[in-house]
């Protein structure tokens, strides 16, 4: 609390070559002071300007060369209330309270034309348990863009060379590259790989399902999870290398072959394992970069009234005219946690089906897009107005979907123009599922109509049925985002994790499959068939090496080498083991 | 890990020669012994599998080598099994000889049955061996040895070495620089390079049943001067314990009963250089096995060995037969390997079972064993302790970095096994002649071989059981294989010099065979409907095929191509033998290579000799203490040290990548001004040697 109750009339000036805190008192002290004991580096003292003050002499005592002092701003860029910028390195020394200083420009004796900020909250963090392990340094000024502009720039003037002090060593304080505070604090040992991939999430999560992505991933029992496997790996390649090295010196109970079956019954597990836990993060990319939704349907069946009303906003222009929509109109939503990218398209019909109408390039090119747009979806949204036929173009766009693997809902539109609402509802159920196979509880009825007009109408729980076809909707996404648990696994929690695996994780795990798939190919298929898998090389020639004419036997030494490369695999994502070279695992996980 | 050797033992052998500085003392020595002073360019002490090879490769560089040894009769003796090569350790063979070196082509001349081990696992892991006639080996490694061109050999025992412990000579290491060696007849040879390779005799003290007295081999001396001199400066030494069968009467085993091994036919030699070997007619060795009773009698005398009660490490994978009993407590049987030990030659040695225990225990038990119900011992199975030296004192050149000059082979560094040995002494030799000659280094890295291997495992690791080479702990063994040692290794080496225009011209002439073959094979493409008009089955699909990438199908030989090339014919078929290797192995090898490349970047940043590890911010306390002790050579070797976590190579990387440059440059600075002020005032002060 003392930090609220400093008084203001002390000030922190940004004086050559480094922050001096100046109490206005004992301002040419101080300034003394900072030339004789500190040759550098940025500087707040204030409580106790006249005692010896008890510096940490950080480094000086040693030859080590320092890191050089980086800066940034923390806090988004563009109007705040408050700014954070944040300073790490040693050249932040130490006030021991949080204080409230102003703060000057550096090379200037302070006077209000050099005044940066009238009230910046100067808060010290001494190393070693700060973020990044340094000396950290904040500085919470006010969030006008002007002033923190004056302030980084001021920090960055603090670099001048100072030529009192006859060193031709200068500490470096300059900008932060991007990701720089994360790999000092990995350096520092503050972090490990998986927490601070996961950081970039935390940082970056915007609804509520990110977050609780994001926070799963924090914690490192990913990593522990990875060693485990890569552990079980380093332990069945162990029992082929000693049929390899010690055949001659030890008699084996078990033949190669029973031994190889046994060794691939627990591949297989593993695989399992990981197949589900890389479903998994492909699970959780969609709840980090969102689920992408297509709106499909014939023209004018509603597709962009639906979009209005999930969204709750005129994201996209509606008029009565069919084929209004041209173009894709992408928009961001958050659905009830979810992150969804709703993509309104142009409506599907043939051309010359419509009246007399001819589909101009335009429409043309809008359709494609549109059938373009439904294909790369992750959930596709039929709209279908429920006074018309089933477009041909739709249903086929619908069914090439379908085919795909893409989750399907329907809604049917313009319900309010059904005189005999129950017997068409069915009606319409059992087509969409004997010609789509969409589950009958999949499709909804909707009135943009009624929810448009109603919209006032408090009465009305819900008008023209959107939420409902909205909880349908929900329904869809969680069944798509859970994590999926193998059979096997007794504790479903563990699973949850999986989705906090990142690109870089899940290529790598898709490596690591390869690799048991080869192993499997060659020790796996043995005594069950004599189906001779691929091999490393998928190129036709699918024999294995062993360059004997003993059928019976299995190369082994190929299946260790793919047991190899798959803990290798593993080993490259957590950074641990000596494959690999550290600069390639660490240079993805700190482009962020 | 470290014991004293029990005080009993010590006195015996009271003597214990330190290291001298000379810094002080030597003028007088000058003055003294200038007339007899012997001097030369290395000087190999140890007259074993690494010192053969040693001196064999410091004389090959050009260097005046001097091989010091107490007999020369004990000159390539085979102190344990009468045998060559195996899983592993038959590439590393492979690859002295690409060196080169002396071991393979010695065998060739003195084996008795050769075989190749893993024959059905595939090439990559395929393992030669050879059973040799122990007297046979001696006497022609004697006369290579003797005749070799450079070397002398100089019988004596090494009494301690010398060390120049003046500051600031350049290269210098952190105690000093070799200057010579002191024998114990007092006389002093004089040398900027020594090899040690004293192997089991450093502090060596035997062991049979309760008993124990020091002693190298049986009824040979052990070294202990040299222990408390290389202690002095600063090296850590431990205790290491091996053991080795008991030896019995041919004519006393009941072969009839046994099932025999044979050899290879024909027997593939070890060196590049020949096509056969000496002899063709081959013995034959014999399976037998222990069971429940051999077991029991084990198990109820346990207590009758001090070698089994001590805790000093004993080599894991070649267990004595104690060890097996009380380890794997499951198994009833244990195979028995019963060996030849030469032609003209009674002696049998039973490879499987050394032992510690008294001899009347080792009698009673060998008794039970099928087969050798009636035997005679010849001589009771014993066992060694011995010194060594923590290998991560040495760089990869295997010259410690404690006393410039001064290289450490074979055993000494914690190995086990002959080839292990051979293959330390020929890096170790090479690189004390090179160095001898002011030419740069020749480093053999992991993607280069079982060597490189080797001696990276144990430069950063260090050791805490014997050291035995496998396959598994390369993890480039598709790549690295016994077929092609030469065409990784041997144009490395002609380029450092140690190749002889013999093994040049000979190697030139089957690379470039093999090189045609491959070419030929490769441009020789169809389709699948061609290939299968030809009579080969491959899968339809549209893409050519070489008839070298069809030489990976298992059912696919050189010779069934000779139809469709019939110039197949004009190469031999142990050139075509070796292309088929090469095809099988080519997609396997391309991935190997990436991985190499990969590694090879980490392996590029080199950290210097002298680091402040205690200095470096960010470095765990673990992290310093093990990297103190290994003082890696670049970022890939710290990498590998134990105990360093990702963030601690991290930091390393960013060490050597620009935020230790300041004081690396620093430094450099003082250095320079130091020199400079030398240079100025001290006109005529040192002059080198003593």
């Amino acid at each position: 609390m003392r930090a609220f109750l400093a008084p203001t009339s002390k000030s922190c000036r940004l004086v050559q070559g480094r922050f001096v805190s100046v109490h206005s008192r004992y301002a040419g002290f101080s300034t003394r002071l900072a030339h004789s004991s500190f040759p550098r580096g940025i500087h707040c003292r204030v409580q106790q300007p006249l005692k010896s003050p008890q510096y940490r002499l950080y480094h000086s005592s040693s030859l080590s060369y320092e890191e050089p002092t980086i800066y940034a701003l923390s806090t988004a860029s563009g109007k705040a209330a408050i700014a954070v910028i944040r300073i790490s390195g040693p050249a932040c020394r130490q006030p021991r309270y949080a204080t409230l200083r102003r703060l000057y420009s550096p090379h200037i004796p302070p006077s209000p034309a050099t005044l940066l900020d009238s009230g910046a909250l100067v808060l010290h963090f001494p190393a070693p348990n700060t973020v990044t392990g340094e000396d950290v340094l904040e500085l919470h000024v006010h969030g006008g863009p002007a002033i923190v502009r004056a302030v980084l720039a001021a920090v960055s003037q603090c670099t001048a060379p100072t030529g009192s002090e006859g060193s031709n060593t200068t500490h470096q304080i300059r900008y932060a590259e991007p990701g720089e505070f994360t790999r000092r604090a990995f350096a520092n040992n503050r972090m490990d790989l998986p927490q601070i991939e996961s950081l970039g999430e935390t940082l970056s999560a915007s609804t509520e399902q990110q977050r609780k992505l994001s926070v799963r991933g924090t914690t490192s029992s990913l990593a522990t999870r990875y060693e485990l496997w890569r552990m079980l790996l380093l332990q069945a390649r162990g029992e082929l290398e000693a049929l390899i090295d010690f055949s001659e010196d030890q008699h084996f109970d078990e033949s190669p072959a029973v031994l190889c079956a046994s060794v691939a019954e627990q591949i297989r597990n593993l695989r399992v394992q990981i197949e589900a836990h890389v479903a998994n993060a492909v699970r959780g990319e969609l709840l980090r970069n969102g689920i992408s939704v297509a709106l499909l349907g014939a023209p004018n069946a509603g597709k962009s009234s639906l979009l209005n009303r999930i969204v709750g906003r005129d994201a996209a222009i509606v008029s009565q005219e069919a084929g209004t929509t041209r173009d894709v109109v992408e928009v961001g939503v958050d659905l009830a946690g979810w992150l969804v990218k709703i993509g309104d398209m142009a409506g599907l019909r043939k051309a010359g089906l419509v009246g007399a109408e001819v589909v101009g390039a335009v429409e043309q090119e809008g359709i494609r897009r549109a059938k373009q747009r439904a294909l790369e979806s992750d959930v596709l949204i039929i709209v279908q107005d429920a006074t018309s036929d089933m477009d041909p173009e739709v249903m086929d766009t619908a069914k090439q979907c379908v085919d795909l693997g893409i989750n399907v809902v329907v809604a049917i539109n313009k319900i309010d123009r059904l005189e005999s609402s129950d017997g068409s509802r069915d009606a319409w159920k059992e087509k969409m599922q004997s010609t789509l196979g969409i589950a009958m509880d999949r499709v909804s009825f909707i009135s943009c109509r009624d929810a448009a007009t109603s919209a006032a109408d408090i009465q009305m729980k819900d008008p023209g049925h959107i939420q409902s076809f909205l909880d349908n909707l929900l329904e869809t996404f969680k069944g798509m985002t859970a994590a999926l648990v193998p059979d096997s696994e007794p504790d479903p929690s563990i699973w949850q994790e999986s989705l906090g695996a990142t690109e870089r994780q899940r290529v790598l795990l898709s490596e690591c499959l390869d690799h048991l798939e080869s192993f499997l190919a060659v020790a796996g298929s043995h005594p069950i068939d004599a189906n001779q898998g691929q091999s490393l090389s998928n190129d036709g020639l699918s024999d294995t090496p062993s360059g004997d004419e003993d059928a019976e036997d299995i190369d082994i030494v190929v299946a260790a080498e793919s047991l190899r490369s798959a803990a290798e695999a593993l080993a490259r994502i957590t950074g641990r083991g000596d494959s690999g070279d550290v600069e390639e695992v660490l240079g993805v996980v700190f482009e962020k | 890990m470290q014991r004293a050797v029990p005080q009993r033992a010590r006195q015996l052998w009271g003597h214990a020669p330190r290291v001298r500085s000379f810094n002080r003392s030597r003028r007088a020595f000058a003055t003294v012994s200038d007339a007899e002073q012997r001097r030369y360019d290395v000087i190999v002490i140890g007259g074993g599998h690494a010192g053969c090879e040693a001196s064999a490769a410091a004389a090959r560089a050009g260097a005046r080598t001097a091989l010091v040894t107490p007999k020369l009769d004990n000159l390539g003796v085979c102190s344990c099994n009468p045998s060559f090569g195996g899983i592993g350790k038959g590439t590393m063979l492979r690859e002295i000889d690409a060196l080169d070196g002396v071991v393979g082509r010695i065998v060739d001349k003195a084996g008795v049955q050769f075989r190749v081990l893993n024959r059905k696992k595939g090439p990559a892991v395929w393992g030669p061996r050879a059973q040799i006639d122990r007297a046979l080996y001696k006497k022609y490694m004697r006369e290579e040895i003797v005749g070799y061109p450079n070397l002398d050999v100089v019988e004596g025992s090494v009494a301690d070495i010398i060390v120049d412990r003046t500051e600031g000579v350049e290269g210098r290491g952190s105690y000093g620089n070799m200057t010579g060696v002191r024998l114990e007849s007092g006389e002093i040879i004089h040398t900027g390079n020594v090899v040690i390779t004293t192997g089991t005799f450093l502090g060596g003290e035997i062991h049979i049943g309760l008993e124990a007295y020091p002693s190298g081999r049986m009824g040979e001396a052990a070294t202990f001067g040299l222990s408390k001199s290389l202690r002095d400066a600063g090296f850590t030494l431990g205790r290491l314990k091996t053991g080795t069968p008991p030896r019995l009467d041919k004519k006393s085993i009941d072969f009839d009963v046994l099932e025999a091994q044979e050899g290879d036919d024909p027997p593939t030699p070890f060196s590049y250089l020949n096509e056969r070997v000496q002899v063709e007619q081959q013995l034959l060795n014999y399976e037998t096995r222990t069971n429940e009773a051999t077991h029991d009698i084990i198990r109820q005398n346990l207590d009758k060995s001090i070698h089994i009660r001590e805790t000093v490490k004993g080599p894991r994978y070649c267990p004595s037969v104690e060890a097996k009993v009380t380890r794997f407590t499951d198994k009833t049987s244990h195979i028995v390997w019963l060996e030849p030990e030469g032609f003209d030659n009674d002696v049998i040695y039973p490879n499987g079972i050394s032992m510690t225990m008294p001899p009347d225990i080792q009698d009673a038990m060998l008794r039970t064993i099928k087969g050798l119900e009636n035997v005679t011992m010849l001589q009771p199975g014993y066992g060694v302790e011995y010194d060594y030296v923590d290998p991560r004192h040495l760089r990869s050149t295997l010259e410690t970095k404690n006393i410039s000059g001064l290289f450490l082979a074979g055993q000494i560094n914690g190995t086990t096994g002959y080839e292990e040995a051979a293959g330390q002494g020929v890096v170790a030799g090479i690189n004390a002649g090179l160095r001898s000659l002011n030419k740069d280094p020749l480093v053999l890295t992991r993607a280069d071989g079982y060597i490189g291997i080797m001696i990276d495992d144990l430069i950063t690791k260090g050791v805490s059981e014997p050291y035995r080479m496998f396959t598994s702990r390369s993890e480039y063994r598709m790549s690295a294989r016994a077929d092609n040692a030469d065409t990784r290794l041997t144009p490395l080496a002609h380029a450092a010099g140690i190749i002889r225009p013999e093994r040049w011209t000979a190697f030139s002439r089957e690379a470039a065979d093999m090189h045609a073959l491959t070419t030929l094979l490769q441009n020789t493409t169809m389709g699948c409907k061609d290939w299968k008009n030809n009579g080969f089955t491959v899968r339809n699909d549209s893409s050519k095929r070489s008839a070298y990438d069809l030489l990976r199908m298992a059912h696919i030989s050189p010779k069934s191509l000779t139809h469709i090339l019939p110039s197949l014919a004009n190469f031999s078929p142990h050139v075509q033998a070796r292309v088929h290797i090469q095809a099988t192995y080519a997609p396997y090898v391309a991935y190997q290579a990436t991985a190499q490349s990969r590694w090879l970047r980490d392996e590029g940043l080199r950290l210097p000799d002298d680091m402040h590890y205690e200095s470096i911010f960010g470095l765990s306390f673990e992290e310093k203490r093990v990297l103190e002790v290994a003082r890696p050579e670049s970022v890939g070797q710290a990498r590998r040290v134990e105990g360093v976590t990702p963030a601690g190579a991290l930091r390393l990387l960013q060490f050597v990548k620009g935020v230790g440059r300041g004081e690396r440059e620093a430094r450099l600075r003082v250095e320079v001004e130091r020199r400079k002020k030398r240079f100025m005032g001290g006109v005529g002060v040192e002059v080198e040697g003593v």
